[in-house]
């Protein structure tokens, strides 16, 4: 596997890892926007987080199309 | 019926009525061939296929069964539910664009078709379209239910469940048989913008009245501060649902059908960006609505709290209004109903029916076959929905833990030559006999502590897979057909990684 291969895998197995968030179990606070407890938050951005890096996964590594159309 | 349940009765009749009109107009041209019929041409582009994909995925689960959870549990839920279903678009690429390059270049037309070409295995395709079947026509046949349930209370109870059953499995079955996998695609557009629509109109409506987000936060934090936190989930759990929903959502029967109705790669590209926005989209408002529930209907037990949004639309305003906003509920149903519909329809034709029974069906009588498999199966949906059979509904429990012990053989057919016929087929049988043995209750669930049935029944499978690989030998026809495909995919991914 490339070095950039190996980037690409390293970064979609990313958020399988990050889902696992056991070291903010019982984090309620801050209270974002006023009411949406921490831990909430923060999948939220772990799924914006994943629109970066699929869009990136599809501007920079997806194959060509062998069909070309 | 009284004047507000006429009202509702109306909107449900228009929306019914809109969805069959862009069903029926888009899939008017598509009858003409078989691939045309069953796969959209392989025409699908980018925003259709978001949105068919998006709309099949999406059932009456997240309108009903998430905001109920979220009333007992917390909001919590929404990693649960949401995140793990985002984590499943990485498999849009790893598992759809290998289907979508294969299928392109040997016109298969189902999953079955193509994971068995892989091998020159009809076993594989056998046990495959078992395993897909089991779980799918079951989880077809009793989402209708939940639609005459969703009809009879926006009406009031004016319209019976059955009737509301029939209304809904007629409409799909119209557009389904006249248009196929075209017309089921055009109508999840527009019912995939309807849910994302009505469910912000609903979490907008509702929180209006409770006081906004904020204030309503902060009441809820102060009589129920346990649904603000995770108290309710362990990490075990946590982790096992992880599991099921990210290995068994891709590998759906019915989005093998998206993967291989693509226009161009594009398609897959689109979908698996947006996907985790659509996640944020439908998954905060329904999550809220039914932890906010709590303050407007406390004391709910069980199942009750599933039509806690519902529930609260009825006490904050007109019944057409509530049947507006829950249009949302029944697009849901429709679009996975209907998805499931052409794609079991296409499976039996051409898995079973050509193979086994027809070797000399004519190309250009596909269409018919295939339209009389999706009458007859409708047909059986409407005795299921009226008389739901307690096996059914044990195997729609198990069912994403069903699929997911597929994705070993899937993933392994896909990317590991040195992978057998047999391997993967006693993958799959030890894998569902795992979960069968859990689902039966011949293994209490106990023995497992937190963790699901999946854990065990994804690794066994896996243990199977690689072992049986190991221990077995392509015969040569085998071998051939490994290096043909597995040859034709590397073309491609050397390319990538030059």
């Amino acid at each position: 596997m490339t070095g950039k291969a190996m980037f690409w895998f390293i970064m979609m197995f990313l958020p399988f890892v990050l889902y696992v968030d056991f070291w903010q179990w019982d984090t309620v606070n801050p209270i974002v926007f006023g009411w949406m407890p921490w831990h909430v938050f923060y999948q939220v951005l772990l799924n914006i987080l994943m629109v970066v890096i699929f869009a990136g996964f599809c501007k920079y590594h997806w194959p060509k199309n062998p069909f070309n159309d | 019926m009284s004047g507000p349940a006429m009202g509702a009765m109306a909107v449900i009749i228009c929306y019914l009525a809109i969805t069959l009109g862009i069903g029926i107009y888009s899939g008017r041209q598509s009858a003409k061939s078989s691939e045309g019929y069953f796969l959209a041409a392989r025409e699908l582009g980018p925003y259709v296929m978001f949105f068919t994909l998006f709309a099949t995925n999406i059932s009456a689960f997240a309108y009903m069964g998430a905001p109920g959870g979220a009333y007992h549990l917390g909001v919590g839920f929404f990693g649960y539910l949401a995140t793990t279903t985002s984590l499943a678009a990485v498999f849009f690429y790893a598992i759809g664009y290998r289907t979508w390059l294969l299928g392109r270049k040997y016109e298969f037309m189902t999953a079955p078709q193509l994971l068995g070409a892989i091998y020159n295995s009809r076993g594989v395709t056998l046990v495959m379209l078992l395993a897909f079947a089991v779980f799918t026509v079951a989880y077809m046949l009793v989402q209708p239910i939940g639609a005459g349930y969703v009809i009879n209370a926006i009406t009031g109870g004016a319209i019976p469940a059955y009737v509301g059953v029939l209304m809904v499995l007629i409409f799909i079955t119209i557009y389904v048989f006249m248009g196929g996998l075209k017309a089921t695609a055009y109508a999840d557009l527009f019912q995939g913008s309807i849910m994302i629509i009505c469910v912000a109109l609903a979490f907008l409506l509702i929180v209006f009245k409770i006081g906004g987000p904020t204030e309503a936060a902060h009441n809820l934090m102060a009589i129920s501060p346990e649904l603000f936190g995770r108290g309710n989930f362990s990490l075990e759990q946590w982790i096992s649902f992880g599991l099921v929903i990210a290995l068994g959502v891709p590998v759906f029967p019915q989005l093998f059908t998206k993967y291989l109705a693509a226009k161009n790669p594009d398609s897959l590209k689109t979908t698996m960006t947006l996907y985790p926005v659509a996640m944020i989209v439908i998954y905060i408002p329904v999550l809220f609505l039914g932890a906010f529930g709590t303050l407007v209907f406390p004391g709910l037990e069980g199942k009750a709290s599933d039509s806690i949004i519902p529930m609260m639309l009825q006490n904050f305003y007109a019944p057409w209004v509530g049947a507006l906003v829950l249009s949302a509920v029944l697009a849901a149903i429709m679009s996975t109903t209907a998805s499931q519909l052409i794609t079991i329809s296409t499976m039996i034709l051409k898995d079973f029916y050509i193979p086994y029974v027809n070797k000399n069906l004519s190309a250009d009588k596909e269409v018919t076959v295939g339209r009389v498999f999706i009458f007859v199966l409708a047909i059986l949906a409407c005795y299921i929905a009226l008389n739901p059979p307690s096996a059914i509904l044990t195997i729609v429990t198990w069912a994403f833990t069903g699929y997911a012990v597929l994705t070993p053989g899937i993933l392994a057919a896909l990317y590991w030559r040195g992978s057998t016929a047999t391997g993967v087929i006693c993958s799959v049988l030890a894998g569902e006999a795992t979960v069968a043995l859990f689902a039966f209750g011949i293994i209490p669930a106990s023995v497992l502590g937190n963790w699901q049935a999946c854990v065990p029944a994804v690794i066994i499978s896996t243990v199977v897979l690689i072992v049986v690989s190991l221990m077995t030998k392509h015969s040569p026809d085998e071998q051939r057909a490994i290096d043909d495909k597995h040859g034709f995919m590397d073309s491609i991914f050397k390319s990538q990684n030059a």
